[in-house]
Order: structure tokens, then sequence, then C-alpha cells
């Protein structure tokens, strides 16, 4: 359950006023997921209605029949002597029209698809969030993706071969990480049938990796650091909508220092109960899958904190589920990104039955 | 009521003519310059806004003229501009024509190709975007031809039902209006005209598959500049954004620079005559002043009442005169846009702007004038012994001492403007400075010629009111002589004026007489009428009009902007690419830049071994002659040429590049034509010809036309050119007219004892009016007679300093006799209707009346 299903195409438009000089100039509204989830035209597109077989490398690559798709790369790295990182790196697609309608265009620069990219750094040492964001049309070695070689890129930045290798810079920030082949896939939901509503079709493919060894360097101002540590890759595409009454998530992504691995969704409704299509995996040292659903999890919110934006976001929670008793805390607070859409997302601490890091993703907040 | 005010209201209530003539002077004066500047500080406005619009943020510009930079390009320099903090966006634009309803006026817009998400860091949208959460963002990309225009654009160009019609070269395009987003106060928004697509529909549209027209960047620093520079194809090039606009704003710096200079002409009259009014409200009134003093008014009380006097009549004159050059600007500036249309580049419709500092510098001048002109007179008023003043002819006198000073003055001033002309570095600045001054100088030689001259044109004058006549005009030079010379100036000018322009419109009509030798010209409309752009013929039609019979030749030409280097110094040039027929050479360059057909013979030769033949503008704009070389930027490489031959050119200030096509096809990788000529086989006339194309091009847009109807269409479009030139100059002629009616008309009223002592003496009514009429007579020849020299004077300063100069052209000054002969002829007639109306109610006067009057 990512960020992206917010998003929808015509949406994108708020690049142009999100980026560049203009980004100072208030919008009128900040762009709220719930305003977002009206149920836009899905005539045209591929939907996700029943399991499928998943084939790779293949599906790491572009899923264009589907109108929205995204690949989520969030990591916890340290220094030698210690000094943590947070990375978040991401690349939305989304179709602005189905492949099969439409005539033939001879530009080179007509396209189909529009992309989207957030790279994040949370400097926990340094107190310091990094926040940015990329666009591009899917044209002209502008954007796109491909299985194989694997490549995904977004205006300048790319995540590309196999291994997985990052690199993408941004004022005064630059990331460039190899990630080694960790645990296996992990299938989420239903063997990679993610369901988000009752309605069939209102569902996503989605699939992990949960833990990827990764070493690299990051650069903050004139400063490289020589960093490892391990990164969480998320895979989605679906042509959904969020299901009635759902006003926005939280997910997690937890690694634990016992090896094990805690994914959990929680889809919140106003009142902020959880919807029942909330669910979630537990991943063991040899890769094997538990699936966890919404009331087996408890999470209990523990206190509050308001961004500059005026949002306020959960300060922390203590997650409850079978014999882990977890106390989560954001090692920064401010690790919201105030883009086109804002949400907060950013590293986090556990500490209680057992240690451990992790990635938390906060949307659809007031 | 202050007894000063009460004085000055009844002396001027008493004669309430001369005091509306003198605040009419004194408005029209200031209605004239106030109308130009605005109208050319609105049209100015309104280009440079177009520019800024287009132009957004940028630093620097990836450019390869009209070829385009490839588009592969781009994403590498984006990633390049990225790295360092820097910004880059691609951009297809082009000027088209909207089609309208038929008889509809032209209209033409700029069609911008941008990529959305390359944007938001150069032209702010944000405004209008804003308002729009569901901005068809999907839409304007997916959808072919879709466009977004602002509100007031889609109601400028007639956008109905979303349709919006435009033709570029020979295409006709329909265009789909998606959205219209409200003014947002942005740049993007404000630029009228502006018709908003994305990257891939303005390349469909524009035919431009493959390039961009340009790419916009945000260069940060030193850094970012070379590693983009490294990183260019080849006959790209990196310019600092600045360079567009100011090649755009250089293109009409020149032409609005010389509508500035009409604009001190008038200027010029109006001050003399403002002066003129003003003085001769003094003078007038001399009669009372003295009696004032003789009455125990102090010198410093009188002075007080005439500048207080010509303080609140040069306030509500110029007000008056500011308001009447409001509603003049707007007739004015649809002529400045016309022309600019007409020549240079698409502007949008323009209302004029009231700029604040433009009406301040009316009042100002106004009131300063008025102060100034009065403020010698009323110190001679003050200071004169009453007794003296009484007698009457003191200021004649005073006068007549100052013409000695007035023939210094005007010799230094003249000797001034030949220094300004020879001495100074060649500017057009420096060129209107000279024949100012030269002008002015000649003004002030006029009152002391004034004499003379009407004595010399007395001579075979044998009846006595004529040598009466005569006589009165040199006995009047106080009241006269600035308003003779403001008329002076005014015939001197219209003379100049109208010389320049008939010799340019010879030179121009002999030139395309030469040019123009093919009978049917064939070539894609152009939005800009002077201009032809670098679009190209579509290759099937070339293909289907080629194979119409009765055509016997063929003269394909292909136009290009290309980039030169000249002295390590990097500018745009247009270059036009074509083959020459031997048998058409000695027409071709039947010019005056070749001094014998051996350096012809040469030129030609080198020509077709690659050289480069340049016209007159180019030279002299770029300071380059034959055997120079220049460096020209082509797709596939650098190509160092040197110039064969400089050849005369009317078409385009810039100046142009002229290469054999075959040369141009081998350096370009380009094979299209922009336009062709072609020869009617024998027994085919040109009007037949081009029927037949005509038939052959069936629904394609494109302009054929006969080669005698083209040069007819280029004299047009010339004269459309100069039309604000004569507006100018009637408007100038206007003001001296008014002034003199004013001068003479208080020359009759001063004169009315002397008048009433003739009646008495057995003067008839008829001898009164024949009197005055004689002596307008003679002022109005004298006036036009020293207008003649001056105006020749100044005739061959614009043709051979401001012209060359500003445009870079040269031709020959030709003088016809019957404009000399006109303007005398008028000088006098004009003199003459303004005297008649004093003199008619001079004759009608009862002489008891007149003789008692004062």
């Amino acid at each position: 359950m990512r960020i992206s299903l917010a998003l929808s195409g015509a949406l994108i438009v708020l690049l142009l006023v999100a980026c560049g000089e203009d980004a100072q100039q208030p919008l009128n509204a900040p762009t709220s997921v719930s305003s977002l989830l009206g149920a836009p035209a899905v005539a045209g597109y591929a939907r996700a209605v029943e399991p499928r077989e998943f084939t790779f490398p293949t599906d790491h690559g572009p899923h264009p029949d589907f109108r929205s798709e995204w690949w989520y790369w969030t990591g916890n790295l340290t220094t030698a002597d210690g000094r943590a990182f947070g990375y978040q790196f991401t690349v939305f697609r989304f179709a602005l029209a189905p492949l099969t309608t439409g005539p033939e265009r001879t530009s080179a620069w007509a396209a189909r698809e529009s992309w989207l990219a957030h790279l994040t750094l949370s400097d926990i040492a340094g107190g310091h969030f990094y926040s940015f964001e990329r666009a591009g049309r899917g044209a002209l070695d502008l954007a796109g993706a491909t299985a194989d070689p694997f490549r995904v890129h977004c205006d300048g930045w790319q995540v590309a071969g196999t291994p997985m290798r990052i690199q993408a810079d941004a004022g005064a920030i630059a990331l460039d990480l190899t990630l080694a082949a960790g645990k296996p896939v992990v299938l989420q939901g239903d063997h990679g049938l993610s369901r988000k509503g009752v309605e069939p079709g209102n569902a996503s493919f989605y699939y992990s990796l949960t833990r990827m060894p990764t070493t690299g360097t990051v650069r903050v101002a004139e400063q490289t650091f020589p960093v490892s540590g391990a990164s969480w890759v998320d895979r989605e595409w679906s042509t959904s909508a969020l299901a009635p009454g759902v006003v926005g998530w939280d997910w997690f992504a937890l690694q634990l220092a016992d090896g094990r691995d805690l994914m959990f969704y929680r889809l919140r409704r106003a009142d902020g109960s959880a919807t029942s299509f909330s669910g979630g995996a537990l991943i063991a040292v040899d890769g094997t899958v538990t699936r966890l659903t919404a009331d087996e999890v408890t999470i209990t919110q523990q206190g509050s904190w308001t961004s500059r934006t005026g949002t306020t976001y959960p300060a922390g929670w203590h997650l409850r589920v079978r014999d882990l008793d977890l106390v989560i805390t954001p090692a920064l607070a401010d690790q919201e990104l105030d883009l086109t859409v804002r949400y907060w997302e950013g590293a986090v601490k556990i500490t209680g039955s057992t240690t451990g890091v992790g990635y938390v993703e906060l949307a659809g907040y007031p | 009521m202050n007894v000063w005010l009460r004085i000055s209201w009844r002396s001027h209530r008493a004669q309430p003519l001369l005091a509306l003539l003198a605040i009419a002077g004194i408005a029209l004066g200031v209605a004239v310059s106030t109308a130009i500047a605005l109208a050319n500080a609105s049209a100015r406005q309104a280009f440079s806004e177009s520019l800024s619009g287009v132009a957004g943020r940028a630093t620097h510009q990836v450019v390869a003229g009209s070829t385009g930079v490839p588009e592969g390009a781009y994403a590498q320099i984006r990633r390049l501009a990225l790295a360092h903090g820097g910004a880059a966006a691609p951009l297809v634009e082009a000027e088209v024509t909207v089609v309208g309803q038929p008889g509809s006026a032209k209209r033409v817009a700029r069609l911008l190709g941008v990529d959305p998400f390359a944007e938001a860091p150069f032209r702010s949208a944000t405004g209008a975007l804003q308002q729009a959460r569901a901005f068809p963002l999907d839409r304007l990309l997916t959808e072919p031809a879709a466009v977004v225009v602002s509100t007031a654009t889609a109601a400028n160009l007639g956008v109905q039902d979303g349709r919006l019609e435009i033709r570029h070269g020979t295409h006709q395009r329909d265009l789909h209006v998606i959205a219209t987003v409200a003014d947002g106060g942005d740049a993007l928004t404000r630029a009228s005209n502006l018709v908003v697509a994305d990257l891939a529909t303005a390349q469909e549209v524009l035919g431009r598959l493959g390039v961009l027209d340009r790419i916009d960047l945000i260069l940060p620093d030193a850094a970012a500049i070379a590693a983009v520079s490294a990183a260019l194809p080849p006959g790209a090039e990196l310019v600092p954004a600045s360079r567009r606009g100011d090649n755009l704003r250089q293109l009409t710096a020149a032409f609005h620079t010389n509508l500035t200079a009409l604009g001190l002409i008038a200027l010029v009259v109006g001050m003399f005559l403002i002066a003129n009014t003003a003085s001769f409200a003094v003078v007038r009134r001399r009669g009372l002043f003295a009696r004032l003093r003789a009455h125990g008014a102090t010198p410093g009380q009188i002075t007080g009442l005439v500048l207080g006097e010509a303080l609140v009549a040069g306030l509500v004159a110029s007000a008056i005169g500011v308001g009447l050059g409001i509603a003049l600007a707007r007739v004015l500036v649809g002529l400045v846009t016309r022309t600019i249309g007409d020549l240079y580049a698409a502007i949008p419709p323009t209302t004029v702007t009231v700029e604040p500092v433009i009406v301040l510098q009316g009042l100002a001048l106004g009131v300063l004038a008025t102060v100034l002109a009065a403020a010698l007179p009323a110190r001679e008023a003050a200071t004169t012994r009453p007794s003296l003043a009484l007698l009457g002819s003191q200021p004649e006198r005073g006068l007549r001492r100052a013409l000695p000073w007035l023939v210094v003055a005007g010799g230094g001033l003249l000797l001034a403007g030949a220094a300004c002309i020879w001495l100074l570095p060649p500017t057009i600045t420096a060129g209107f400075a000279g024949l100012g001054c030269g002008l002015i100088g000649a003004a002030l030689l006029v009152p002391p010629l004034l004499g003379p001259l009407v004595r010399l044109l007395a001579l075979p004058v044998r009846s006595p009111v004529g040598v009466l006549a005569a006589r009165s005009v040199s006995a009047h030079l106080s009241r006269t002589g600035i308003a003779v010379a403001a008329l002076t100036v005014a015939c001197a000018a219209a003379l100049g004026m109208t010389l320049m322009v008939s010799s340019f419109r010879l030179a121009l009509s002999d030139w395309l007489a030469t040019t123009i030798t093919a009978d049917v010209y064939v070539s894609p409309p152009s939005a800009v009428a002077a201009r032809s752009d670098a679009v190209p013929l579509d290759a099937a039609l070339v293909a289907r009009l080629l194979a119409v019979p009765g055509i016997n030749e063929v003269q394909p030409k292909r136009d290009a902007v290309v980039s030169v280097v000249i002295r390590g110094h990097a500018a745009d040039a247009r270059l036009a690419a074509f083959l020459v027929a031997p048998a058409r050479r000695a027409a071709f360059t039947s010019r005056p830049a070749f001094r014998s057909m051996a350096e012809r013979d040469v030129a030609w030769s080198a020509f077709d071994a690659g050289g480069l033949i340049i016209t007159e503008p180019f030279a002299t704009h770029q300071e380059v002659g034959v055997g120079d070389h220049l460096t020209l930027r082509t797709p596939l490489g650098d190509r160092e040429l040197t110039i064969a031959a400089v050849v005369a050119d009317y078409s385009n200030d810039q100046g142009c590049l002229y290469v054999d096509l075959r040369q141009y096809r081998a350096w370009f990788a380009d094979q299209q034509v922009s336009a062709f000529g072609l020869g009617a086989a024998p027994g085919v006339s040109a009007e037949e010809l081009a029927d037949r194309l005509r038939q052959a091009a069936g629904d394609e847009v494109v302009s054929i036309t006969a080669g005698a109807r083209l040069k007819a269409a280029s004299l047009t479009v010339f004269d459309r050119t100069f039309a604000i030139t004569s507006v100018i100059r009637w408007m100038a002629a206007g003001v001296a007219v008014l002034g003199l009616i004013a001068a003479l008309a208080a020359v009759q009223l001063e004169r009315a004892r002397t008048t009433a002592r003739l009646r008495a003496a057995g003067l008839t009514p008829g001898g009164v009016i024949g009197l005055a009429t004689g002596e307008c007579l003679f002022t109005g020849l004298a006036a036009g007679l020293l207008a003649l020299p001056i105006g020749i004077g100044l005739a061959a300063g614009l043709t051979h300093v401001i012209n060359r100069r500003s445009f870079g052209w040269s031709m020959e000054l030709i003088i016809d006799p019957r404009q000399l002969l006109l303007t005398v002829v008028l000088a006098a007639f004009a003199a003459t209707c303004a005297g008649l109306l004093p003199a008619w109610r001079a004759s009608r006067r009862p002489i008891a009346e007149a003789l008692h009057a004062d």
C-alpha cells in the first residue's frame, strides 16, 4: 500500500506549480490523499482480479497495461563509525491514456505515461531531512523502465542492473548504492494479489524484497560517507482506487534484529479505525512468509507531531503481533515530504521485545 | 479679486481669440510629441512583453538556427544542467497565422510547444494553473492538436467551440483548445496570442519532427556552462538567453529610434510655437505694462504677472495637450504596430498604456517652454523705460540688435551638427543629434535672413500696397520671426522626409525590377508580410507544381536562419541559398556594388566555388567587406567562408547571406525548398502560369504570385511603412500653421492703429486685406524658400546618414523639383490662409474705434 495510489495522471499538473521557484507560492489547498480518491475512469486498463503467475526478472519491469505502478526503495544505512542514514527512492508510473486508444502519434515526444520520482535522505545524526521530486514523460529516454536489462529511471535518477544500483542526486545530497540479493521475493496478499476493497479488481499486484544487503556511498553537502545496511523493495501495480470510506493508511516495513521482517498496512477510516482489508506478512529468516490479518495486529499510537505544513501525524506506535511487542519511534520527527502529494515517510527505530530499524509511511492525515 | 489677476483677466478677455490661440498652440505642441512618445512606448512594451512571456527565466539557450537542435541531444543536456543545480526545458515554437472568418483581419499567434514536466523553473504558469485543479494535462499530452490558451487570447483569436484553425507554411491545421486559463498575471498569460501545446503536438503541427527550436537553460555557474558547451551537437550553439531578445529588440530599435526622431521634429516645431505664443502674449501688451509701470508697478511685479500668467497658461494648455496626445496616440499605435508586424515580427494588438513618465514629460515640456519663452520678453517689458515702451519701437530694435547673435548661434549649431555627423562615431544617435543641431541652427538663421529675402522678393513688386506689405514683414520681426522659423522648420522637415521617402521608394522599385526576374513566385504564406520564413514547401506539393505545363525555368531558393561567427563573435543571420542561371546573372548583379564587369565575373566564380555574397545591410552592421572571412555553423561542422561580393538589398534591414543552393545542400544536408521562381514558356503569360499553378495546388495554402504583382505588393508594404511618417509630417505642419495664424493675427491687432490711419488716409477695406495678405504671402514665400535648402540638407542627412546607420543600406538622393515647388506653394498658401482671418477683421473695424483703441 503505497502513496502513489493517491496520484492520478491528471494531478501531475501540480508538478507545474510544485517544482522550481514557484514552490513557495501557496497552493490553494494541500493535496490531501482523501481528496484524490474519486473513481477515475478505468476503461481500457487491465485490472488485478485474480492471482497471477509472477516471473522474474520480467516482473521487475513495467506493466504498462495497468494504470499505475511503482518501485519503492527504502533502507537504513550506517557508516563504519555508526552514523545512521535513512533513504527513500521511489519511481511512480502513471498512464495518461490507455495503450489501446487514440490515434498514432508521429512525434517522438508523444507519451502515454508520465513518471514521477521522490528521493529523500534522513541524516539522522545531522538532524536533517532532505526531499526532492522529479518528473518526466515516458519518451526519448527521459523516464521509463525496462525489465531486462533492469532499469527504472526518471529525469536523470535511476536504478539499474543486477545487482540493482541506485544513482540519484539533487541539491546537497547524492546516493550511490548497490543492493545485493537478500531474502527471496515475497508475494504479498493472496499469492501477490493484494485486495484493497470489496469490489473485484479493486486490488493490486504486490511483491516485496524485504531485506537486501546494501553498500555504497551517501553524499551530504561536500561530505561523502561510505555506508552499509539493508534495503526494502516494494513493487505494486494496479488500476484501482481506494474503497469508499478509506481516508488514508499507515504502512510499516520493519527489519528486526532477530532476522525477521514485518510488513503491515492499515487502511484507515475517518474515525481512525482500520478496515478489514488491512493486512501484512511476517517473513522468517529463511524467507518463509506468514500472512497477518487485520485483527491479529494491535497498533496503538504514541503521541503526535505537527509539521510546518500544519499536518498532525502520529509520533510513535506500540505494535503487538504474536510474539512481538514493538515500540516504533521515528528516527527524526520531521520526515514529511511536502511535494506534489504531501505525506510522511521516514526511518524508524524499534525497541521492545526485539530491536530493529524500518520505514513507515503515513498518508491521508489532515 | 487680486488686482494683478484682474488686470491679467481683463487684458485677455479683450482678445479672447488670441488667448485661445495661445492655449491651442501650446496644447498642440505638447499633444503631438506626447502622442508619438506614448505610441512608441506602448508598441515597444507590447513587443517586449510578448518576448519575455516566451523567454521566461532562462539564462542560456541552445540554438542551431532554423535547422534546429536534434531532440536526441536534450536528455543529456538536461542531465548536465540538473547535475549542476540548473534546469533545462525544450521548446518548439513558431509564428502561425490564425485562419479567421473570410474578410476578418489577419491575426498572428505564437504557438509554443513545451514540455510541461520541465517548464516550472522557466515560465511561471502558476497563476493560471492554480485555478484549475482539474487541468487536463493528460489530454494536453495525449490528444493530438490539443492546446491551451488564456481567456484573453481565446477572445482575441476568435476561438469558437474550442476550435482554432491555424496556418503554418503551406499547412493548415485545426487545433483543439481543450482549456482556457484566466489571466494569472504571469508572463505566459499576459503575453497575448500565445497558444501553448505539448512539445509533441507542436512538433506534429509545425512539421518539426526530430528537432527542437531551442533548449532553454538555467546555468548557475561557469562549470555548468562549460559542461553543457562540451555536450553540444554539431551546428548547435550555447548563447546567453538575452541574445534572442536582444536580436529582436535590435531588429526594431532602428525603427523606434526613427519614430522618436520624428517626434522630436514635431517637438522642435512645437517649442517654436510655444515660444512664439508665449512671447507674443507679452509683446502684445507692452503698452499695458508700460502704463502699469508708469502708475508705479515695480519691474518685479510685472515679471511676476507675466510669469504667473505663463505658468497658468502652460499648465492648462499642457493638460489639454496631454489629453489630446493620449487620444492621438490611440490612432498612431495602430500604425506603429502594423509596421512592426509587416516588417519584423508578429506583435499582438496593442492598446495605449498611459505611461505616467511620458505624461509628466509632456506637462513639464509645455510648462517649461511656456515659462522660459515668456521670461525674456517679461524681463524686457519689466525693465524697459515706460516712456520708450509706449513708443512701441524698442523691442524691434532689440530683436534687430540680436540678429547678429542669431547668425552666430545658428552658424555655430550648423557646425556642431556637421561635427556630430562627421567627427563622432557613426551611431544613429549621433546622426540624429547632428541633424537636430543642424535643424535648430538653420531655424535660428531664419529671422536674420527673412528681412533681406523678403526685400529681394519684393524687388519686382511695383504696387504701393505690395511694397508696404514687404516692408512691414521686416518691421514686425519680433512678432513673426519665431512663427516664420517654426513654419520653415515644419516645411523643411516635411520636404526632407518626402525627398528621403521618394528616393527610397525609387531605389526599392529599381532593386525590385532587377531582383524579380521570374514570372511567377511560389512560397508558403508568411506570418510577417515582408519576411520570408524558413518554413519549407511540402515536397509533394513542389513536385505537383513543377509538373504543370508551361514552365521553362525553375529558380529554387532555400531560406534559413544560421549561426555565424565573425571575428570570434557569434551572431544569427538570415541565409538565402539559390541557383542563379548564368543568363540571369547580369541582371542580378547590375548593382552599384560592382564597379566593373571584371569584378562581377570574379565574384560569380567565387560564389560558384562556395564563396559568399552578402547584402549591404549585413556588411554595414557586421562591418565586413569583400575578402573578409566568416565561420558558418552547420550540422556537419563549421565552415570558413570568404565574402565574394556585397550587393544591394532593401528587403531585410538586418542583412542576409547568399550562398549557392548546391553548396547549402551539401553543408546542411537539407534538400528542402522554401520558395521558387518560375519562368513561363514562350506563349504562356505569367498570369496564365500562375492560374495553372493555383489549380495544381488545389486546397494547399501556398502563395502563388506573378512577378509584377509581387513588386506591387512589396511597394504596398513600403508605403504602409511610411504611412506613419506622413501622418507625423502633417501633424507638424498643422502645428506650424496654427502658430502662424496666432502670430499673424497678433500682428494685425498690433497694427490696428496704423491700419486705421491708412484707412483714414484713403485705403479701402480691400486694400487693408490686400496689404495683410501681401504681407502673409511674402512671409510664406520666404519661409518656403528658406525651407528648401534646409529640407534638402535634411533629406541628405536622412538618406545618407540615418538610413545607412539604421538599416545599413545606401541609396541615391533624388531631388524632385515638383516637391520643391510644392513646398514653397504650400508654405505661401498656409501663410496666406493664416493671415486672411485677422486681415478681414482688421478691414471691418470702424476707423474711429481703431484709432482710439489702446
